[in-house]
């Protein structure tokens, strides 16, 4: 085989496919934005730097139906946010300290800590703004450099997460806001400690060019532990009733920092109802006031392979992250549990569908279960082992192996040669059964199998 | 100054699959290349000497802001999202999105390469953008996209050539990803 060139790489790269956008759609909608933005509309909610409370698929569907209304009313457009804008709040302990080089300030607004996403272990957040001074009309800005010196030791902090220190300007605006995480030896309850943070060498870009500020911005500034985690607090869930009824579960309190709120999964031991084992919700959102947050139910239970990069014996817990969606300080704020489409786990081991001696040829066999799922087989012998073959759906999926019973005699799967193809909505799982001789009375157990019950679906208020 | 209209179509290709090939996903690539172009159409470009260049600045800072709100800097969640679907083994990061079109070799290959390696890679092969281009655009030193290109070319050969070698090895029983 002979290697692949350079010109090669070039020529595929210049026909990787595009899937064929409806360009003309998108043209569409940027030209509404593009009125919409310079017709002069007034926002009904008050101005926000850096607003980012409303997803942009949401921006450009309320866009478009602005711009409507601006080709109607012949005048200004009066855009209307049908979604709560999630003001940012100072968070945590507020320093307000300021460097300005070259016309560009900026500010250490606030300083939180807490329990990093999904970790035990500690964060910093220092939130940022930057402000232009002189109206040059920045696009973006980034530092080449940011460090955060602990003044005590001399030790620099690692920074926790993106490495970029990238703000964003919108359109027309002159300050922009971006969160730092940072980790290591941090200030406890009742500690003090004093840091320095230095960003070095900004380049910004506006409309018309690409330049650059040589420079130090140097911040000192002294972090309270006690202060700075106060935006770190629990809250008991009171309504539990629902829940334990329809799942056999509690919640614990609820943890709430600045950047996730956790939920403990209280399991009470044996809990089966006539339909099935609940097992957990596919589905969980946290209603931050209007904005909903998709959640991480981990570890799963049932499963038999830890999802990677998280610890497969920490305790059941719901995760939402808040500060992915951008919100911040959610004290004020609503909060509402939403768990659909309860996964419940269903075997009936007593109920064997009988095949015909398998071939090469592949038999196709159903078996209707006593809880309407339709289990649909195809199976064929490959050699000298039986492959049996289960189409699934997006609601419908395959939790163990089947099982194959011959003359009598029970066999189990290969869970090495064993396999599963999912794409999304359909999919199929083909367990393969070595060395299974010859024989005359054939069947097959379908095994465990997982299916949705929305008519377990719950809102859980948590915090008015 | 060419007007809107010519702008986009002279350019939506180059920006729309950047962004696709940046973010893997159909619908953020269009939000995306919607964004870059209102920017440009609201811009006063009668200065800009390298409209191609200029835009594919706007595309890679939109596409950083975006890969940067979805993680936030926790790569774990971002994994682990993409376990929490029906019960199956476990999943490759990409399936966490929307399943993008990149039927062909070359896209799955592609998408391995770290962002800052790909981005570099999509704006000089693909976008045909010159080594001081690709540099403005990603606000980097020449050297350091010279450096970027290099790197993602010699990584690239290497993930092909494992890829023809395991496809010479027949076909492929494990558990699959999605």
């Amino acid at each position: 085989m002979s290697p692949i060139t350079e010109q090669q790489i070039k020529q595929g790269m210049s026909l990787l496919s595009d899937g064929s956008p409806d360009y003309g759609e998108m043209w569409n909608r940027i030209r509404a934005e593009v009125e919409r933005r310079r017709s002069g509309w007034v926002e009904e909610t008050s101005v926000i730097e850096n607003k980012r409370g409303v997803s942009r698929a949401r921006r450009w569907a309320l866009a478009a139906s602005a711009a409507a209304i601006v080709v109607a009313a012949g005048g200004t457009a009066i855009y209307f946010d049908q979604q709560t804008e999630v003001i940012p709040t100072e968070m945590g302990q507020k320093i307000d300290a300021s460097a300005e080089v070259g016309g560009v300030e900026l500010t250490l607004s606030s300083v939180a800590i807490g329990r990093k996403p999904l970790e035990e272990e500690q964060q910093m957040a220092l939130r940022l703004r930057l402000t232009d001074l002189q109206k040059r009309g920045f696009g973006t800005v980034e530092f080449g450099e940011a460090t955060l010196t602990d003044l005590s030791s001399g030790q620099n902090l690692a920074v926790s997460g993106d490495k970029r220190n990238l703000f964003e300007f919108e359109e027309g605006g002159s300050a922009s806001t971006l969160t730092q995480y940072f980790e290591g030896n941090l200030p406890a309850g009742g500690e003090s400690r004093q840091y320095r943070l230095t960003l070095k060498d900004a380049t910004y870009s506006t409309a018309q060019t690409i330049d650059s500020i040589q420079g130090d911005w140097v911040v000192e500034f002294t972090v309270e532990g006690e202060q700075a985690a106060s935006a770190t607090y629990a809250v008991p869930i009171e309504e539990q009733a629902a829940i334990e009824e329809r799942t056999g579960l509690k919640l614990g309190e609820a943890q709430i920092s600045p950047f996730e709120i956790r939920i403990p999964v209280i399991r009470e031991q044996g809990f089966s109802v006539d339909q099935g084992d609940f097992m957990y919700y596919k589905d969980s959102t946290l209603k931050v006031d209007n904005i909903g947050v998709q959640g991480l139910w981990t570890p799963l239970p049932g499963r038999e392979q830890a999802q990677p990069g998280l610890d497969p014996n920490a305790p059941e817990t719901l995760y939402f992250n808040l500060a992915a969606n951008s919100l911040e300080d959610v004290r004020k704020s609503s909060l509402t549990l939403q768990l659909r489409n309860a996964v419940v786990k269903r075997s009936y081991p007593d109920i064997w569908t009988p095949v015909a001696p398998p071939s090469e040829t592949a038999q196709s066999v159903s078996e209707t279960l006593p809880d309407q799922s339709v289990m649909a087989y195809k199976v064929k012998r490959e050699g000298k082992d039986i492959h049996v073959h289960i189409q699934t759906r997006n609601d419908f999926f395959m939790i163990t192996g089947t099982r194959l019973r011959v003359d009598g005699k029970t066999y189990e799967r290969s869970e090495s040669e064993s396999y599963s193809k999912y794409n999304g909505d359909t999919g199929f799982q083909v367990d393969v059964f070595k060395n299974v001789p010859e024989g005359s009375e054939f069947a097959i157990n379908a095994g465990e199998y997982g299916v949705y019950d929305s008519s377990r679906d719950l809102d859980i208020p948590i915090q008015n | 100054m060419v007007d809107d209209n010519t702008l986009f179509q002279t350019y939506k290709e180059d920006v729309y699959r950047y962004c696709l090939h940046m973010l893997r996903s159909q619908t953020d690539a269009e939000d995306i290349c919607q964004e870059v172009f209102v920017k440009a159409m609201l811009a006063d470009r009668d200065k800009v000497e390298h409209m191609k260049a200029w835009l594919m600045r706007i595309a890679a800072n939109e596409c950083h802001s975006l890969m940067r709100r979805r993680t936030n800097g926790n790569m774990k969640e971002k994994k682990a999202f993409s376990i929490n679907l029906p019960l199956r083994s476990p999943q490759s990061v990409e399936s966490a999105y929307e399943r993008a079109e990149t039927a062909d070799e070359f896209g799955r290959l592609l998408n391995k390469l770290k962002p800052k390696v790909r981005e570099a890679m999509l704006l000089y092969y693909m976008a045909d953008l010159s080594t001081a281009e690709t540099a403005e655009a990603l606000g980097i030193p020449v050297g350091t996209a010279k450096s970027r290109i290099n790197r993602g070319v010699k990584m690239f050969k290497k993930l092909y050539e494992k890829a023809m070698e395991s496809r010479g090895k027949g076909s492929d029983h494990h558990v699959s990803n999605y």
